[in-house]
């Protein structure tokens, strides 16, 4: 479970701290900085897990009116009752167009795991006495090049947990209708969908029928899946629907609304969950739903965080959200223009009258 | 991003209501869309809109007082007389906030009351030029709610004169005295 997470120097971002909790709700006007939370998880996930380069941290991110060139982004995250602290540092020269990575290291309990500074790497083992230390290229990810062993699986339960930690912000309108192969990794706009249920399909069966079976309570008709060959190595993602006589007629993913689209997607998330210690950032889950579609799903993943100890972070403009879970799991987010971002609890104060939805259309709250 | 809010809140019945009132705000203070906020009245036609306004009150007299010590708000609560007069609607407005455990309103709550009478459309059609009573039910401008705005017009250029014509409606006169109270609020 992500227990804080700090950003300094990175776009609206400057020394945000957020100590999220198990579920967490994301609101705030256009502009004030709730996606970039998203975008700075994602980029430490493609950083230590893909082993992505300093790109996918550029200069032009360092926050305009801030004058330090370095970038400061820290991770605590609680896994089996430890406290493992991530901390990288970006020096970026922005007149050469070079960055590099000043340190990142990693902690368990206070404990050094992993140690990059200045161009060397050096490795801790699990009884925290240390191990290698050799020179590495400043401008590459070092976590990413540490490969799991018996005397690091302290290092490895981080890694996991940062590969476990999914950030979308699904687009039904750009879901490919066929899988070229199966993906174990959804994409960050869902657009690998079907590549990604068909790893779900081959390899946790016991979920997919699962979603099957909520996918027929929650979508009138709707009967199975299907993934016929297209051709070599490409199938076609299918969902039947039975007609009046029984008989199941099959639709491509593309021939079915974005509101379909969407349910699919939402409860295939909820139903592929099968550990603890995952953790799903979603911006605007609600985006194309249907009105009575959107507490039912809200509730399926507050009882999941509940039960399996999943941690959620949503980002939300819909009423319905807000008014559901803004009690109790809500953040304000707010900055003036050209300011940094702020970040605060929801607490109501007093009996106001007017539900939270209604004060945030006003601009009551936190005014 | 911005520190906008709603400076004005409308509790109207229906929509040639809330199209005459937000036009004339406009017009005579220059308050565009972002400093209003108007409750969802009711679908037109269902005979309810009174009704919505009579059960919404309390709620926003209270989230009204709840905000007064922070910022400026003004409440404006139209509501049709129909065959009542201005003073009895009011009176059943206070009964409602009394029945909901609020205290009604006073002179220190920033709350206007526009109650025509009989309804919007007798102003309209007064400020377009035609004689009008307070009894008879003129036609409405169905799917044509912005054809109110000469009337606005009208409106604001006798406020500009302060002049009050002999036959203006005495609904009318009395929603323009709860408008002077509320006015010095209003800020673009």
């Amino acid at each position: 479970m992500l227990k804080e997470l700090y950003i300094d120097n990175y776009k609206c971002l400057v020394n945000f701290t957020f100590t999220p909790q198990n579920i967490n709700l994301l609101l705030g006007e256009n502009g004030t900085g709730k996606s970039t939370v998203f975008e700075v998880l994602r980029k430490l996930k493609q950083f230590i897990t893909e082993g992505r380069d300093l790109s996918i941290f550029p200069s032009e991110a360092l926050t305009r009116w801030q004058l330090s060139p370095t970038q400061n982004f820290e991770l605590s995250v609680s896994i089996q009752e430890r406290i493992y602290r991530y901390r990288l540092s970006i020096e970026h020269n922005k007149q050469k167009s070079l960055s590099r990575i000043q340190s990142e290291q990693l902690f368990v309990d206070k404990n050094p795991l992993f140690d990059f500074q200045l161009g060397s790497i050096r490795l801790f083992r699990d009884d925290f006495s240390a191990g290698p230390e050799y020179p590495f290229d400043w401008s590459q990810p070092g976590l990413a090049t540490i490969h799991p062993r018996s005397d690091n699986q302290l290092l490895t339960a981080f890694k996991s947990w940062m590969e476990n930690l999914l950030v979308i912000k699904p687009n039904p309108m750009g879901m490919d209708m066929e899988s070229k192969s199966e993906e174990k990794q959804l994409g960050y706009n869902c657009k690998n969908f079907a590549s990604w249920y068909g790893s779900l399909w081959l390899e946790r069966q016991g979920e997919a029928l699962e979603l099957i079976l909520k996918l027929r309570e929650i979508l009138p008709g709707f009967h199975s899946f299907n993934m016929p060959k297209a051709g070599e190595k490409i199938r076609l993602f299918q969902l039947g629907f039975k007609a009046e006589k029984g008989e199941i007629i099959f639709y491509n993913l593309d021939e079915l609304s974005d509101g379909q689209r969407m349910i699919i997607l939402l409860y295939a998330l909820l139903h592929s969950i099968h550990q603890d210690n995952v953790c799903l950032c979603i911006d605007e889950p609600e985006n194309f739903l249907a009105l009575p579609e959107i507490q039912p799903w809200l509730i399926s993943l507050y009882d999941l965080c509940q039960d399996k100890n999943i941690q959620a972070f949503l980002i939300s403009h819909n009423p319905e959200s807000i008014n559901y879970l803004a009690s109790g799991s809500g953040y304000w987010l707010d900055r003036l223009p050209n300011g940094p971002t702020r970040i605060k609890p929801i607490v109501e104060s007093g009996d106001t009258g007017l539900k939270i939805s209604e004060l945030i259309a006003r601009g009551w709250l936190y005014e | 991003m911005s520190k906008r809010c709603s400076q004005i809140v409308i509790l109207c019945e229906d929509r040639q209501t809330d199209s005459f009132i937000r036009r004339f705000l406009k017009k005579a203070h220059s308050i565009q869309a972002h400093s209003l906020r108007v409750l969802a009245y009711p679908r037109e036609g269902d005979g309810s809109g009174e009704q919505f306004v009579r059960n919404n009150y309390p709620n926003e007299l209270k989230a009204l007082r709840n905000r007064q010590h922070r910022s400026n708000t003004t409440l404006i609560v139209a509501i049709d007389a129909d065959d009542k007069k201005t003073s009895e609607r009011i009176v059943q407005l206070n009964t409602a906030c009394s029945d909901a455990g609020i205290k009604p309103n006073t002179a220190n709550d920033n709350v206007a009351f526009v109650i025509p009478k009989r309804n919007i459309e007798t102003w309209i059609h007064y400020l377009n030029g035609k004689k009008v009573d307070e009894t008879t039910p003129y036609p409405k401008f169905k799917d044509n709610e912005a054809s109110c705005q000469p009337a606005v017009e009208k409106l604001h250029e006798l406020c500009q004169q302060k002049i009050t014509p002999p036959d203006f409606p005495d609904s009318l006169a009395s929603a323009c005295l709860d408008y002077q109270k509320v006015k010095r609020g209003f800020s673009a």
